[in-house]
């Protein structure tokens, strides 16, 4: 198979690449074009250089002489967004961990596999609704729960400090019978049952097991969770700040995505938006070639 | 010793399972209780949501007067065709990416995986625009294509294809495979799993996805499922009896086919098979 | 190999491939049926969606094709997002002819996407009792755009058996901030005694228009948020829920949703702030109670918020007299009244009245609707606003959630805002 000939690999690739590059590249193309004009979407674009970045990156100085951010905004749902991807690693543990606890010959696991699969399938504006509706301060489950233990409990999704906390234990919940779970099932099936027969001859725990044979041989699945994770994260809270919080309290759950798509299409600022866009690319692309490094022993 | 071992593990994983599972069923059980209301029920009130009415009209309600067969239609139609296409151009790019030697590989390869990184707000009106000059708004040409070919599928699957054994390939240059060869009939199905799992994925998402087709749709009958119930989430109210119902439509081949889908993660690769 | 390919599968894969087909002969290829060959010409007019309005639009739509044997009709009733959606056939250069508009009709309109019908509208409607008012929203640099069908205000409800059992009268439709917080003092109760309110006197904020309050100049030059009458507004309504426990603060309302309407049956809050688009859940959820409705209190002045709704004309329409033909039958009285009934104030006086007269449901005292047109204040009609007003929205978050005072929140309101008008004025010149 080294010597195939040259053209092979353009033939596997020539029907996706043909889709991509007309159905992905041009239209991605044309937005990174966008975020060097000003365009309020009524009237022709109108090019502007890098007067977005400038205003979107830039500081300058006030009346007092301190030095402010032209966007102090972006800076704060950045940092936001940063923070609600904390979620990330706990649900990928989580998933590990209910993949490899369903992945035993255990009866009833088909069963369960389905159920925590649910909230995938069940997720949309109901599901939010009901979160909303069990977070509620007066009369939601939560606090109920919590205060039967003798807890008072926040207002979860108006407090400044707790709705990020509130949001990410959506994310886990939803996410950990999901997406992460099914790769990691998919991924356990191709380590070969003669690891685990020969550590345990070996006299290796359940533990030691999942340590030394689990994880580094799920390393690949781990990796590419890991990645469309990060870049899923950075793209992320769009959803559930619309839903249930409107980006506040105070901004508080304002993500990159939702300023996005703010500046798109409720404040018709697209070129702008497209600026934005682009500054979350470089900075995705960046986190994820250092992921790659690091991550190189696993995927090659 | 091993028994021992299994047993405290299984002793651990039950009560485990089932409180975590419980949390997860709850959102079921209120969208199928909800289902079953009389239209302005209370659907925020658990209390009430128990003593079950059974109010089977909502979901006749939903089939016979919204045009919402020719919508799961549509919708169905769309989703098939993008799983088809995405798993068969991933898988073909995927194994390119994986297995075969060429030129730039790895910058065409990053390049794809960079345009997951552009938010979809920014990209639609480009999209549109490009529809629109190829005349297929409001066709299902605009459903599906722009949907049938991902960066993400062709990266899950070259993770995948990378973590099968190069032995087993080599095994098959030996006996005179070609690189479709070695494609159709060994890396194929020791990825069975793997292409399960994306299977699953792409019809999930394709199947609820609800943006894109509310923008491209134009005359009723193009309409997909989720856009078509998204009419019970008027501007200012939600008739959560139908909306739910139809969820609970929905939902039914979601469910079908993650339980088919995930009959195929079982072990696909032994080694001894290639020592032997 | 393990092979757990269960032998139904490629069955079942080709019975889906085959109904998939076999479906495409039933249902026919997806588009519209051609157009009919005796209406060359096509109008194309785009609404939200809603199951009650579609019948009255339709009604219109049939009358205008009797009477314009030529021309048809297509009518568009947009799910989800409808602005995200206009704003996109818009922006791609296929914008339908006719479009409906609601709060959002400011950012469209101050970037030129419909056309001036001024005259048209002087000709051919007769405005002599329309809201003067009403006509005046829709006047944008100086060009009349339309006129609103509908006028959505927002009054107080309250429950008659939580006054009765207070002993106190029921509120006029001209009371005053003193009386409202008496009542709302009154009717905060604590029935079973364990320390927790169950019947909140008032689930709603006082709006800053009774206050003389807005956050932006009227010509959008300049922000207004650190005005004493903003300040008051601020802090009366932070006294509501942190000093007098009469009311749940401003972001628990605003984060309730349609969920008002259940803490009002259950007795949970005597008085609510509610608007005219609520008028249809309150009468079928709250069905078995009895109710009625009350302008708000006189606090510094009088006020009721208000928003609007038209049917405008895309200035990119190739068949403006047309288009202007299907427009001017939606600002008839009949269809005034239709969009009205289920909650709304139509904007002809005559209508009005004759929408209150007719009324036979409750609430009873429709009739404070018409007082309301003497003091409506909708928002700014200015570019921008969504943008201007988010961290106007930010600031006052803070004050209920008691990080900062009024006065520092709306420092910081003032100047951020008036940095981005500075910006937005920068680039456009």
């Amino acid at each position: 198979m080294r010597h195939h000939h040259r053209l092979t690999p353009l033939l596997y690739l020539l029907p996706n690449l043909t889709g991509f590059a007309i159905f992905v590249l041009i239209p991605v193309a044309a937005a990174m074009a966008l975020s060097f004009f000003r365009w309020d979407l009524f009237h022709p674009p109108k090019f502007v250089g890098l007067q977005n970045f400038s205003d979107l990156l830039g500081w300058r100085h006030d009346a007092e002489g301190a030095l402010v951010f032209n966007d102090a905004s972006f800076w704060k749902y950045l940092y936001n967004t940063l923070y609600l991807m904390l979620a990330i690693p706990i649900t990928m543990f989580c998933s590990l961990v209910l993949a490899v606890l369903l992945n035993q010959k255990i009866p009833g696991r088909m069963f369960f596999r389905a159920v925590f699969y649910l909230p995938s399938i069940c997720a949309g504006v109901g599901l939010l609704l009901l979160w909303k509706f069990l977070y509620n301060n007066d009369f939601g489950l939560i606090n109920h729960l919590l205060a039967w233990v003798g807890i008072t409990g926040p207002d979860w999704l108006n407090s400044y400090n707790w709705s990020k906390p509130a949001l990410m234990i959506i994310m886990i919940w939803g996410g950990m019978g999901g997406t992460g779970m099914i790769l990691y099932l998919a991924g356990l099936q191709g380590i070969p049952p003669e690891l685990y027969e020969a550590a345990e001859m070996d006299g290796a725990n359940v533990l030691h097991q999942f340590r030394h044979i689990t994880i580094p041989m799920l390393a690949p699945t781990t990796f590419f969770i890991f990645i469309t994770a990060v870049i899923g994260g950075f793209q992320g809270g769009f959803d559930m700040a619309y839903i249930l919080t409107n980006g506040g309290p105070d901004g508080a759950t304002t993500t990159i995505s939702y300023y996005i798509y703010n500046h798109a299409f409720e404040y018709f600022n697209m070129g702008y938006a497209a600026a934005l866009s682009l500054v979350l690319f470089a900075l995705v692309l960046f986190v994820t070639i250092l992921s790659w490094r690091f991550g190189r022993g696993a995927t090659e | 010793m091993e028994r021992k071992q299994n047993l405290f593990a299984r002793a651990m994983t039950y009560p485990l399972l089932i409180v975590i599972g419980v949390s997860m069923v709850f959102p079921l059980v209120w969208m199928l209780s909800t289902s079953f209301q009389k239209p302005g029920a209370d659907v925020m009130d658990l209390r009430s949501l128990l003593h079950g009415a059974l109010e089977w009209r909502n979901y006749q309600r939903i089939w016979s007067g919204t045009n919402f067969a020719r919508a799961v239609y549509n919708s169905a139609l769309v989703t098939v065709c993008v799983t088809v296409a995405q798993l068969f151009t991933s898988s073909l790019a995927a194994y390119a990416f994986a297995r075969l030697r060429f030129r730039g590989r790895n910058a065409i390869f990053m390049g794809y995986l960079s345009t997951m990184m552009v938010p979809d707000v920014v990209t639609m009106i480009p999209v549109f625009i490009l529809l629109r000059a190829m005349g297929w708004i409001d066709t299902y040409w605009a459903l599906i294509l722009p949907a049938a070919f991902s960066a993400y599928g062709t990266f899950m699957l070259r993770q995948f294809f990378l973590s099968i054994p190069r032995e087993l390939e080599e095994a098959a240059v030996i006996d005179g495979c070609t690189s479709w060869g070695i494609y159709w009939n060994v890396v194929l199905p020791l990825a069975k799993p793997a292409i399960a799992a994306l299977g699953i994925l792409v019809f999930m998402g394709s199947w609820r996805s609800f943006m894109w087709p509310l923008i491209v749709c134009q005359s009723q009958n193009m309409v997909t499922a989720p856009v078509a119930l998204s009419q019970f989430q008027e501007l200012h109210g939600v008739q959560w009896t139908l909306l739910m119902a139809g969820s609970v439509i929905m939902l039914i081949p979601m469910l079908a086919v993650f339980v088919l889908g995930q009959r195929f993660f079982v072990s696909g690769i032994q080694l001894g098979a290639v020592k032997g | 190999m393990a092979d757990e390919d269960p032998r139904g599968l490629s069955w079942l894969l080709a019975a889906i491939v085959a109904a998939l087909i076999g479906g495409w002969f039933v249902v026919g290829p997806g588009a519209d049926p051609p157009a009919d060959p005796n209406r060359p010409l096509k109008l194309v007019l785009a609404v939200p969606a809603s199951q009650s309005d579609e019948v009255h639009y339709r009604r219109v739509i049939t009358r205008f094709e009797a009477e314009h044997p030529h021309i048809a009709v297509e009518f568009r009733s947009i799910s989800g997002n409808y602005y995200q959606k206009l704003l996109i056939m818009m922006a791609s250069g296929m914008p339908p002819d006719l479009v409906w508009m609601g709060e959002g009709f400011a950012e469209f309109a101050s970037r030129g996407a419909f056309m001036d019908v001024g005259d048209r509208l002087e000709r051919d409607i007769d405005t002599s009792d329309f809201l003067p008012q009403a006509l005046q929203w829709y006047r944008i640099n100086g060009r009349q755009l339309g006129a609103p069908f509908l006028i959505d205000v927002q009054f107080i409800i309250y429950n008659k058996k939580a006054f009765d059992e207070a002993g106190l009268p029921y509120p006029l439709d001209d009371w005053e901030y003193e009386e409202f917080l008496t009542d709302a003092q009154k009717l905060t109760v604590d029935r079973d005694g364990d320390g927790r309110v169950d019947q909140l006197g008032f689930y709603g904020q006082l709006d800053s228009s009774l206050f003389g309050a807005q956050f932006i100049s009227n010509d959008g030059t300049h922000a207004t948020c650190d005005t004493p009458q903003m300040l008051d507004y601020l802090q009366t309504n932070r006294d509501l829920f942190a000093r007098y426990h009469v009311a749940p603060s401003p972001q628990q309302i605003n984060g309730a949703g349609s969920d008002v309407y259940t803490i009002f049956r259950q007795g949970k809050a005597a008085m609510l702030r509610a608007y005219t688009w609520d008028m249809p859940f309150l009468r079928e959820q709250c069905a078995d109670m009895d109710w009625d409705i009350t302008l708000n209190p006189k606090v510094r002045q009088r006020g009721q918020w208000a928003s609007s709704a038209a049917i405008l004309i895309s200035s990119r329409t190739h068949h403006p007299q047309e288009a202007w033909e299907l427009n001017r039958m939606f600002l008839s009285g009949d269809f005034q009244l239709r969009m009205c009934e289920k909650g709304g104030l139509p904007p002809n006086l005559s209508v009005a009245r004759r929408m209150v007269a007719e009324n036979t449901r409750k609430p009873a005292n429709l009739r404070v609707l018409i007082k309301a047109r003497d003091f409506l204040y909708a928002k700014p009609r200015i570019a921008n606003v969504t943008e201007l007003f988010r961290p106007f929205v930010d600031a006052c978050d803070t004050v209920w959630m008691g990080t900062a005072t009024p006065a520092q929140a709306m420092e910081r309101a003032q100047r951020q805002i008036n940095w981005l008008i500075e910006r937005h004025r920068q680039r456009q010149e």
